[in-house]
């Protein structure tokens, strides 16, 4: 079965940037960190993602790199809106 | 916390009858907070920011309330453009379904290779169409390069066509009876005839059936009417339209496919009209990028409907999986109301197209009828994450 949609996911098409902490290249999967939360992710949709770069996650999968001052800027409007308080 | 919210369907059955269904959400409501208080411009910076996945329709949409709350004028030619790319957003969404998803229903490996080239078209239509590739700004410049979006057009189209359809497109968008049909599956090959030949083998092809009815043409006086009257908050969470739930799908925009129309007469909204559907949207989209290639040319008006009053806008967008509804109020040139119903809220309602379909499941087993629910839901497919529990009382 397509697996249950996993956290970092998204209502109303949010999604929240995780930073990639951990590659492993012979499964091309990654763990990405969003705040204290670790996500394992899979990088089959994106290209060239190396440790410490951005992106966006979205039942399990990277969908696209993001720069660090978009995902800083899109982290603090989560902040802002309260939605960050245990991630 | 999960900072995207989620819904959790309970599924109550005895020995695979289903007999009750409750949906519950937790729903991150103060997402659009966050926009009060922005100029339009800072709007249209943080949409996108905010709303990734479908991030197409919901800045075409910030944009359009934006502009007619300020009174602005429409820019058919740019509209059109951007209406392109919502339309390839559609396409994208629609082809993670049918390549990740629907192999893990008969048990084939998922395709993420050609899902992966899908995905580095938008950023490659957005260069051809727009000067540095700004789409949703509201100054943004339109670059139409007509040669390279041609081939862009027609290089998706080889790519759907083989990894979707393997090879036979063309003939699936000639059908127009379900024998013709059963024909086609016989001899593409292709990946969703696995999953159809899988439901017809099972008998599937009408579980799902229901009575809630595809959401109507929503008149803009009339809804804002409707919201104001429900209070905005309750109709954001739980929409209905003159006292009725309705279901806002891509099934919706393809009710008038010849093919669709006999296929409901006999199944009703069962499982089998909603892939076909998707799959006909799906091998329409070239062709309906190539028209609006050539509107852009033409600067004919584009669907989005919009309207303006003292500063209020109310902009209705076909989003991937259904009607994008955005809201906004301007007071001093800032944002001082912003509601937006997604359609997952039409169609996830307590009392919706998934709980009554649900309702209705009459399965050999517990895990059929676990089967049959998973197959709905991803056949009216959410934005958000999911959790199935069957219950047995």
């Amino acid at each position: 079965m397509p697996q249950p949609y996993t956290p970092t996911d998204i209502f109303m098409c949010l999604a929240l940037p995780a930073q990639i902490v951990a590659l492993d290249p012979a499964t091309n999967m990654a763990t990405a960190s969003v705040g204290n939360v670790k996500v394992e992710v899979s990088l089959a949709l994106v290209d060239d993602v190396a440790l410490g770069d951005y992106v966006l996650v979205h039942v399990g999968y990277a969908l696209n790199k993001i720069d660090e001052d978009e995902a800083l800027k899109t982290l603090a409007l989560f902040a802002e809106a309260g939605l960050m308080s245990d991630v | 916390m999960n900072p995207a919210g989620s819904i959790h369907i309970d599924l109550y059955h005895c020995a695979g009858q289903a007999n009750g269904v409750n949906i519950a959400s937790s729903r991150p409501e103060a997402a659009t907070q966050v926009l009060l208080g922005k100029t339009p411009e800072q709007l249209l910076d943080t949409v996108p920011l905010l709303f990734t996945l479908c991030g197409n329709a919901q800045s075409y949409a910030a944009l359009l309330a934006c502009r007619a709350a300020q009174g602005r004028a429409s820019e058919p030619a740019l509209d059109t453009a951007r209406v392109m790319l919502v339309q390839l957003e559609t396409l994208r969404e629609h082809a993670w379904r049918i390549l990740l998803d629907w192999p893990v229903f008969t048990g084939l490996a998922p395709d993420k290779k050609a899902l992966a080239a899908l995905f580095k078209f938008d950023a490659q239509f957005k260069r051809q169409l727009f000067q540095d590739g700004e789409a949703f700004k509201s100054d943004s410049r339109p670059d139409v390069d007509g040669v390279q979006l041609m081939r862009l057009i027609d290089e998706l189209a080889t790519l759907i066509d083989a990894a979707i359809f393997n090879g036979c497109m063309a003939d699936f968008q000639t059908l127009s009876t379900e024998a013709q049909l059963r024909g086609w599956l016989q001899q593409s090959g292709s990946l969703p005839a696995g999953l159809l030949d899988y439901l017809y083998s099972r008998n599937w092809a009408a579980v799902g059936q229901n009575n809630v009815a595809c959401l109507p043409e929503l008149e803009k006086d009339a809804l804002d009417r409707q919201m104001q009257q429900d209070g905005l908050a309750a109709f954001v969470r739980t929409p209905h339209w003159q006292g009725r739930c309705f279901e806002t799908t891509l099934l919706n925009r393809q009710l008038a496919q010849p093919l669709i129309v006999e296929l409901r007469g006999r199944y009703g909204h069962g499982l089998i009209v909603r892939i076909v559907a998707r799959l006909l949207e799906v091998a329409g989209i070239p062709a309906q990028l190539k028209q609006l290639l050539a509107q852009i040319k033409d600067h004919k008006p584009t669907p989005a409907i919009s309207t303006t009053s003292a500063g209020m806008a109310l902009v209705q967008v076909q989003a991937a999986r259904g009607l994008l509804i955005h809201r906004l109020v301007l007071r001093q040139g800032r944002v001082y109301d912003y509601r937006i119903v997604a359609p997952t809220e039409w169609n996830f309602h307590p009392d919706g197209v998934v709980v009554q379909s649900l309702r209705r499941l009459q399965a050999q087993s517990t895990d059929d009828l676990r089967r049959q629910a998973e197959l709905l839901v991803n056949a009216i497919d959410p934005c958000v994450r999911y959790t199935l529990k069957l219950i047995d009382r």
